[in-house]
């Protein structure tokens, strides 16, 4: 294997891999319709008859007005990760074309890590995860035949390439794969065992990398509009359903997510939003899994939502939920905003994940009599009266009796359903006209925006106080994760109707057919591959991106208490450390020495005793292997011979020696011809000696020992 | 440089990770901490098993490379051994192994070209790696003294300057009283078995009554002396070894001429006869390599018999030195008119002095940063 060439390979594709992600990291097709082919094509031009006449001042002119542009930027608009990310790509391109040595290409290799970085920095999603397992197993396969390259150039000036042998190259990958996979395992350990909470914004605040596309729910639904409505699959949240305990949810079932609660009709702006009179908005910053109520403390709650939104943006995010949300707990603290009448929370100044966990109940609490309502539209209100009629309720009656007032409302709803189109793509409303009524009135087509906006109209024209709910209707269930999955397509508006005080019950008027269709999950392989790459996300998102303080302390708790008593004490130790301050930390570094001290000699002990345990199986193998080829026969044979003063020298070979021994004692030749026949076969034969062999080199053996022995009887009887 | 920018990038992905609480930095840190550890275990573990050891180097002489090859076995059964440097502790020799398998052995060579004659020292070999990541440098160094003889920087002498063989009344290819493979007859013996039959002196044999062959008698070479004589005016230490250069030039292309020759050092008493020998040759030269300029003006004097070339190369003249007045005198200063390359000569200047402070200071800021070697053991 050619060292060079293989790392001018890998170091390519390291590049390609650092490129690609940070262009998929900052959503930036340009920069990776550009880098790529860019790098590649300095690549490539760097062997070229063209690319070799290209000067070097030209070069380092391009270094010098990247560095100096980036320089300028920095100054005006401070240090941002996508322009040192922008920097470093061009520098790949150059580097890549000014490439010369190991150096060069270790060079690029350390700004393709920088890029990998910068993606980290930029976006934490799964692609981002793929990204990093492609490019570390590179990195180290890169920094290893870096080595090797920059090894050979510094000793060998001929210019030869640096050459490996194929066990060479299997040796690489074996130590290669044995310093990913311990790699791997420290860094797993590392990044279980690190605190998390430390530091935080030590150094101002680093723009947090988002998990997603950041989602532009807005919380006012403004009609009249042309258009098409998004039909962005990006996803927006995660939901697991467990009602009473058991996990629930599927793909028949359906959930609407409340964002917010639009009760004020402005027919200049054409918009719904928010009324401020209700004064019932507080302000609250809970504890990390504190539980806030949302209702009188003491309501039952059955249904519990577990919601991940995967990327927070702007001041406020609405936190959804499920219909009568009773209690929410966030996993981190953070500033709410809720407003008591309507349940609706916002997060202020919250971005990237935020994970939290409701409790809904379905039974409304109700204080009084519903309040009354108006809508200032004579065409509706006779439209509504037409309906009403129909169905047998006068809009007095709508208005006093329960009942009748939800006969009213469901005949309401009903009518929109049967008489309305469905459609994405609505034309503008004409100028001068309200939209509401030229949606019902005339052009009879809208999407649930106007779809919601006319029950609740209609509804508040004959004195049914009614409101505009805009959020996500959860439908594509992931059987994989168990749970659902909600994209800005699934974005919906529908209506709460009041029956009574405190109780707010939900009507959907768009019809239920399109509704399905809209948001039922796509089909086919491609749909299937994504699910599949949704629920790996998810998992990748709750357990890597997600792991927090509060995941750690309950691992490594389970951990402790599943080994023994004094880690338990000793994890409890350092988080008494933690809060009790300098002293503290003292006092938990002087037993964490201890410890340390305590475990290295237990792992020198250990490692000595395995050594000697080592030493012992493979010395035992060593004699039985010994034994099967004949060498301690041949061992007897030499000490026997050299107690007869006819030693063999360590440099004679034994049959040599036995060939001499013939003609000066022929006696016990013909035994040690035979064992050192056996030997040699069992050495170089490639076989073990039979048993029988064995017996036979056994008994020769005794035969040169008795001549030796008789050979020493005479001459001591002599003396 | 590698270490410098692993470490720096690490401290990078703990400040980054601390301050944003990005998983994604906490996990690049903890591959980044791993592949430290890794590092450090695997560079450590792959020189464990390794045994390096010279072979031993053949003659060498001033500006002519020689080859120094080292045996490297690698016996851990485990990690093989990368990317691994070998260099001698002094002099300044360095050559690379890549990869060195579990329980196999390599060979692997390095050049070094002597710069002065004399004794060069090898005290050892030393086995380093940086491997895998260029973050840990792990070395380890086998004591393996020993001693190479540098010999004099090999000069192309003129062929004019050479004493010719054919010149002069005595000894110039006579016949050697012995018996030998020379055409002037020696002598008769018995026919001994394996004698050729044109051997056979038929007369003789027919007069004796038994096989009799004729002997020839032995060549003798041309016999010449090359005397090295220190003086003591303007003698310079690069004209010392301008003269040893040319004496030891002159005693190998002497040889190779076929002259038996001799060398003398009359003011250390230094006297080899003149024999065709090889061995006796390579004795000379060694001579030569170890010699230490004696201080000038010695007395002294340079025995030769009449008849036999004898060559004085002086450095600062002969004076006070009893030379024959048949000898040829060169002159080391006057060098250029010997050899066929005067611009060799200039290989043989000797400068004198230290380094600098700067320079100084830096070797041995150098030599700290480079750090001791983290085991030592004796060569396998």
């Amino acid at each position: 294997m050619n060292l060079r060439r293989a790392l001018e390979w890998t170091t390519l594709a390291c590049g390609l891999v650092a490129i690609t992600g940070y262009a998929v990291a900052a959503r930036d097709p340009l920069l990776g319709a550009a880098g790529v082919p860019g790098f590649v094509g300095a690549w490539a031009l760097r062997g070229s008859p063209i690319g070799r006449r290209i000067p070097r001042i030209v070069v380092n002119g391009v270094l010098l007005a990247a560095i100096a542009h980036s320089a300028w930027r920095a100054l005006g608009q401070g240090v941002h990760v996508e322009d040192v990310a922008s920097l470093i790509v061009v520098l790949l391109g150059l580097k890549a074309f000014d490439r010369a040595g190991a150096r060069d290409l270790s060079q690029i290799l350390a700004l393709s890590v920088f890029l990998v970085l910068a993606s980290m920095l930029t976006r934490v999603t799964l692609e981002i995860g793929i990204l990093v397992c492609a490019a570390a197993p590179l990195l180290v396969l890169g920094a290893m035949l870096e080595r090797l390259c920059a090894g050979h150039e510094a000793c060998d000036r001929s210019g030869r390439p640096a050459m490996m042998s194929r066990a060479g190259r299997r040796d690489l990958a074996w130590v290669a794969g044995l310093s990913i996979g311990a790699g791997v395992v420290i860094g797993a350990g590392v990044f279980v065992v690190i605190p998390r909470g430390i530091g935080e914004n030590l150094f101002g605040d680093w723009r947090s990398a988002a998990m997603g596309t950041q989602t532009r729910f807005t919380s006012t639904v403004q009609l009249g509009r042309g258009g098409l409505i998004s039909q962005s699959s990006t996803i927006v949240l995660y939901m697991e359903v467990l009602e009473s305990g058991q996990p629930a949810g599927g793909p028949d079932m359906v959930y609407y997510l409340r964002g917010t609660v639009l009760d004020r009709y402005d027919p200049e702006a054409r918009t719904w939003t928010r009324s401020r009179d209700g004064g019932t908005t507080r302000v609250v910053r809970p504890d990390a899994s504190e539980e806030v109520l949302l209702a009188p403390p003491n309501t039952p709650a059955g249904l519990q939502q577990r919601i991940t939104i995967l990327n927070a943006a702007g001041p406020d995010t609405p936190i959804f939920t499920v219909m009568r949300p009773a209690t929410v707990q966030f996993d981190r603290g953070m500033d709410l905003v809720i407003d008591a009448d309507d349940q609706r929370v916002l997060a202020r100044n919250v971005r990237g994940k935020i994970e939290y966990v409701v409790r809904s109940t379905s039974t409304p609490a109700s204080r009084g009599p519903a309040r009354g309502a108006s809508f200032d539209s004579e065409s509706l209100r006779g439209l509504s009266v037409d309906i009403l009629r129909d169905a047998g309720v006068t809009p007095e009656q709508a208005e006093e009796d329960r009942s009748a007032r939800t006969v009213a409302v469901r005949a309401i709803e009903s009518y929109l359903r049967r008489t309305m189109g469905y459609t994405l793509d609505i034309a503008p409303a004409p100028p001068g006209r309200d939209p509401i009524e030229w949606f019902v009135f005339e052009h009879r087509q809208g999407h649930c925006e106007y779809f919601a906006s006319a029950m609740t109209a209609m509804c508040r024209s004959v004195g049914i106080n009614a409101r505009v709910v805009a959020g996500y209707v959860a439908g594509e269930w992931n059987p994989g994760a168990r749970h659902y999955v909600v994209r800005e397509s699934n974005a919906h508006a529908w209506v709460e109707v009041q029956h009574a005080e405190g109780d707010w019950r939900v009507y959907d008027p768009t019809p239920p057919g399109d509704l399905r269709r809209l948001h039922r999950p796509a089909e086919g392989l491609a749909a299937r591959v994504r699910q599949w790459f949704d629920a790996m996300s998810y998992a990748w998102n709750s357990t890597i991106v997600g792991f927090d303080e509060g995941t750690r302390d309950r691992l490594m708790r389970r951990e402790a208490e599943g080994t023994s008593d004094w880690l338990m004490r000793l994890y409890d130790l350092w988080n008494q450390a933690r809060r009790a301050g300098v002293r503290g930390m003292v006092r938990a570094l002087a037993v964490a020495a201890g410890v340390f001290v305590g475990v290295s000699i237990a792992g020198i002990a250990a490692q000595v005793a395995a050594a000697r345990g080592w030493r012992w199986l493979v010395g035992a193998r060593t004699s039985r292997g010994s034994a099967r080829a004949g060498r301690g026969a041949l061992a007897t044979l030499d000490r026997e011979l050299r107690r007869a003063r006819w030693g063999r020298p360590a440099w004679r070979p034994p049959l040599v020696h036995v060939r001499e021994l013939r003609s000066s004692h022929p006696e016990p030749a013909a035994a040690a011809q035979r064992i050192t026949d056996l030997y040699y076969a069992a050495r170089f034969g490639g076989r073990d000696l039979t048993l029988e062999e064995l017996g036979e080199q056994l008994r020769c053996v005794e035969e040169v020992r008795r001549w030796r022995r008789g050979r020493r009887s005479p001459a001591s009887k002599q003396t | 440089m590698f270490g410098a920018f692993y470490v720096a990038v690490s401290m990078f992905l703990l400040v980054g990770a601390l301050n944003s609480q990005n998983n994604l930095l906490f996990g690049a840190l903890g591959l980044a901490i791993g592949g430290l550890a890794v590092s450090g275990v695997i560079s450590g573990a792959s020189l464990m098993g390794l045994r390096v050891s010279r072979e031993r180097p053949g003659e060498a002489s001033v500006g002519r490379p020689i080859e120094l090859r080292y045996r490297v076995v690698n016996r851990n059964r485990l990690v093989p051994a990368f990317a691994v440097r070998i260099s001698e502790v002094a002099p300044k020799v360095m050559t690379f192994c890549p990869h060195v398998g579990c329980g196999s052995t390599e060979w692997v060579s390095a050049t070094l070209t002597p710069t002065r004659r004399g004794r060069l020292e090898l005290t050892g070999v030393r086995a380093e790696t940086t491997f895998p990541f260029g973050i840990a440098r792990k070395s380890v160094t086998f004591r393996d003294r020993y001693t190479i003889l540098v010999r004099p920087r090999f000069l192309e002498l003129r062929t004019a300057a050479i004493p010719p063989r054919e010149a002069g009344a005595r000894g110039v290819m006579a016949a050697e009283r012995l018996p030998g493979q020379g055409d002037e007859f020696f002598g008769l013996r018995d026919y001994a078995p394996g004698d050729l039959t044109r051997q056979i002196a038929w007369r003789a044999t027919a007069r004796t009554g038994k096989l009799v062959v004729r002997q020839r008698s032995a060549i003798a070479p041309a016999r010449m002396w090359v005397a090295l004589v220190f003086g003591a005016r303007d003698r310079t230490p690069t004209l010392d070894e301008r003269a040893i250069a040319l004496a030891a030039s002159l005693v190998r292309e002497a040889s190779m001429r076929g002259y038996a020759v001799g060398l003398q050092v009359p003011q250390t008493g230094e006297r080899h006869g003149p024999v065709t020998s090889r061995l006796h040759v390579e004795a000379m030269l060694n001579v030569l390599a170890a010699i230490d300029p004696p201080g000038g003006g010695a007395p002294g004097r340079v025995f030769a018999t009449r008849g036999e070339r004898c060559v004085v190369i002086t450095s600062g003249g002969a004076h006070g030195v009893d030379v024959p007045g048949w000898a040829q005198t060169w002159e080391a200063r006057d060098a250029e008119r010997y050899v066929a390359d005067p611009a060799a000569l200039s290989s043989l200047e000797v400068r004198e002095g230290r380094p600098g402070v700067v320079r100084g200071a830096l070797r041995a800021l150098s030599g700290m940063i480079q750090g001791g070697d983290k085991r030592e053991g004796a060569a396998g």
